[in-house]
């Protein structure tokens, strides 16, 4: 098997277990190009500083970066897109693309 | 010494008064100053950091002293922090380098003057020239900083 796919199964497997889904925390992608609002998988990651709440939680950090895997997500989220965590609208300001499909979304909150 | 929290607090006030701003920064609300309250609010850095996307973070970060001139003994330096808003959630957002010319160039308090043209408080003087720097916080966010210092008449 070729690595790449290797690692969709561990990113599959990774989303499975500490994924937002079986946390269930709701994550709504709303990208720019008006297809409409989806829900989506991913795993709430570890910002360059922690606060003194929750990511994802309702009151909701300020900065969070969000783990997907971007090739199961249509349209793919770039820079500009909204995401709802638990009811806290983020900006998506950065995408950062890996080699295996993954991606690290990073995420403001909105005044 | 004048109490720097009454600079801090007039600089909010009429940053608040900037129409455009207030709506650049999605409302009053979002205008507001760090208070340096051990135990009730995280340190400045975390502050600046937590900024919500659109955002405006007023700051004591010293003061000067020396005899500058024959009535001026005391410079209140503060600064003013800038995160803009985010054209995912905002038709037609401003960018820097027209949110900070509103803060130093918009008309404030219903009058035709601008910050710099006013005194923010009857206990300082007009402003020095603001100085405003591009910084970059953990995200690799790009954000802006505007320091004015405020020369105190006097001794109060």
């Amino acid at each position: 098997m070729a690595f790449n796919d290797l690692v969709k199964l561990a990113h599959n497997a990774v989303l499975n277990v500490f994924g937002v889904q079986a946390e269930s925390i709701p994550a709504l992608f709303t990208p720019q190009d008006y297809s409409g609002p989806q829900f989506i998988n991913g795993v709430i990651s570890p910002p360059p500083l922690e606060e003194q709440v929750i990511p994802g939680s309702m009151t909701g950090t300020s900065v969070v970066y969000f783990f997907v895997r971007i090739v199961d997500i249509t349209p793919q989220p770039r820079i500009g897109d909204k995401l709802t965590l638990d009811g806290v609208l983020y900006n998506i300001d950065k995408v950062n693309i890996d080699n295996q499909n993954g991606a690290m979304l990073h995420m403001r909150k909105v005044s | 010494m004048l109490k720097p929290s009454l600079v801090v607090n007039a600089v909010i006030t009429t940053l608040q008064t900037i129409q455009p701003f207030v709506a650049a920064m999605n409302g009053a609300q979002n205008i507001k100053a760090h208070s340096f309250v051990n135990g009730q609010v995280v340190p400045i850095m975390t502050d600046i950091y937590e900024m919500t996307s659109p955002s405006c973070l007023v700051v004591y970060e010293g003061t000067l002293g020396g005899n500058f001139d024959g009535m001026t003994m005391w410079k209140h330096h503060l600064t003013v922090y800038l995160k803009a808003p985010n054209q995912a959630t905002v038709q037609a957002p401003l960018g820097y380098e027209d949110l900070v010319w509103l803060v130093v160039n918009g008309a404030v308090n219903g009058t035709q003057l601008n910050i710099r043209q006013i005194s923010v408080i009857p206990e300082v003087t007009l402003v020095d020239t603001p100085t405003i720097t591009r910084l970059t916080d953990e995200t690799r966010t790009d954000f802006f900083k505007i320091d004015m210092v405020f020369p105190e008449i006097g001794d109060n």
